[in-house]
């Protein structure tokens, strides 16, 4: 396997760069999976870490919050070990004291970083649920709710959907903005709002 | 403590719609409610995801490349067993998929062929009167917001919009019912008897009789007769209030 240089794969996440991320898939995932199972977790489990940890990186990467001081690799098994272990310290308490003093996990160090990365991991937790509740609204919603995100106007969206009155178009968002908020505060696990 | 603000309020002082008194006044409520400011957090949250695009996709990418990996695995741990088994299979399933093809095709056409006998499109325009369904579930309090609105939309001959409406929440079956109603009113019964065929699947209702006689029209509507005669024989088998006129329908269809 031909190696990319960690500035490439940093690029081609942001990018999307199916080739970038078939690299990372093929050269890390084994081993990300290997340490997850090792450490009481299953398949699926290593499956959300990796995920999370790529769109981890995306987000730091988007924000300009990532610089790297060791290579790709380092970093990004030390964002996977600690997304994990993040997981066992809910999950499993008990097991999680145990291991805690292994010298495996006190080599995971991640200094400034750490409660920059406690606040992106769960925020990501929440992303996903709000993405997921987003899967479960019609698909004219789905378009309507991402053109106006992506900011255009209320009167191109009636034009866009062919809706007779713009007064449609502005009932028609809000309705489908509610109908995606109340979705996602039946999923929340303490409701954020208990508004109409 | 003061009432919340509803999700549209926040979206309208999200969206920078409110000017004024009306967004100083909000911006005081923020400051003096910690509950409404994490609400206003929250739905920022929530419409700032939407916009990532870009996460989306990658999410995407990596689910995409994700099951190839696993289904390649896959493939490759049952490879040996199969490579005896698909030699024999293939053409037995081969020749079976052939008479099931010729088996629907002429099966189809038969069935075509006696759909297509005189329509009694009449009996249709006859029985067709979602308002009588209505008058039992407009008033009902438990009835979502959004469905009511669809309602409204209904009630004023705006079908097309009312489906809109009623299709913003997919697995309500009010919803569903009145969408049906709505199709039929645009005169598009494969999407109204689809709409119908959920709630009488889903079974557990007080809709399936309203949604099984409407269906019962459609079928008619759509000149398939022998489904309509089947759903109106199964209607006046029953205990329902359509008994009565689906035993006349299905004398008026005999004539």
């Amino acid at each position: 396997m031909r190696e990319i240089a960690s500035e490439k794969i940093l690029q081609g996440i942001i990018d999307n760069d199916s080739e970038v991320i078939q690299y990372i898939y093929d050269k890390y995932f084994e081993s990300i999976k290997g340490f997850v199972i090792k450490h009481s977790g299953t398949k699926e489990d290593a499956w959300d870490v990796f995920q999370d940890g790529i769109i981890v990186i995306y987000e730091q990467i988007k924000n300009n919050k990532l610089a790297l001081k060791n290579t790709f690799h380092t970093y990004f098994f030390t964002i996977c070990k600690y997304t994990w272990l993040k997981v066992l310290r809910e999950r499993d308490k008990k097991y999680y004291e145990q291991i805690e003093s292994s010298k495996e996990i006190e080599q995971i160090s991640l200094y400034d970083y750490k409660l920059e990365l406690d606040e992106l991991i769960e925020k990501e937790k929440r992303v996903k649920l709000y993405n997921i509740n987003f899967q479960k609204i019609s698909v004219e919603c789905q378009k309507l709710l991402k053109l106006i995100a992506k900011g255009y106007s209320i009167q191109e969206i009636a034009d866009s959907f062919s809706y007779k009155s713009v007064g449609f178009a502005y009932k028609k968002s809000r309705i489908c903005k509610e109908r995606l908020i109340k979705l996602i505060q039946k999923d929340l696990p303490t409701p954020k709002t208990k508004n109409k | 403590m003061k009432k919340n603000a509803p999700i549209s309020r926040i979206d309208d002082y999200l969206q920078g719609m409110l000017t004024g008194v009306e967004l100083t006044e909000f911006e005081n409520r923020i400051e003096q409610s910690e509950e409404l400011a994490e609400d206003v957090r929250f739905q920022k949250e929530v419409f700032e995801a939407i916009k990532d695009e870009r996460k989306r996709e990658i999410s995407k990418t990596l689910n995409r490349i994700h099951l190839q990996e696993t289904t390649k695995l896959r493939k490759t741990q049952r490879k040996d067993t199969r490579v005896l088994r698909i030699n024999f299979h293939s053409w037995r399933l081969q020749a079976a998929a052939a008479a099931i093809a010729i088996l629907l095709v002429s099966g189809g056409l038969i069935s075509n062929f006696l759909s297509n006998k005189p329509v009694k499109q009449s009996l249709y325009t006859e029985y067709f009167s979602p308002e009588n369904s209505l008058l039992s579930v407009r008033s009902a309090e438990s009835v979502d917001s959004h469905i009511k609105e669809g309602m409204h939309y209904y009630e004023q001959g705006k079908f097309t919009e009312a489906i809109s409406i009623f299709e913003v929440e997919p697995d309500n079956l009010l919803g569903k019912l009145y969408a049906g109603f709505s199709f039929m009113k645009l005169e598009k019964y494969e999407q109204a008897e689809a709409r119908f065929l959920d709630i009488i699947n889903d079974n557990d209702n007080l809709l399936v009789d309203q949604a099984e006689w409407n269906l019962g029209l459609c079928y008619l509507a759509n000149g398939k007769t022998r489904e309509a005669g089947k759903v109106f024989a199964k209607i006046a088998d029953g205990n329902t209030i359509y008994n009565k006129d689906a035993n006349t329908i299905l004398q008026k269809m005999k004539e």
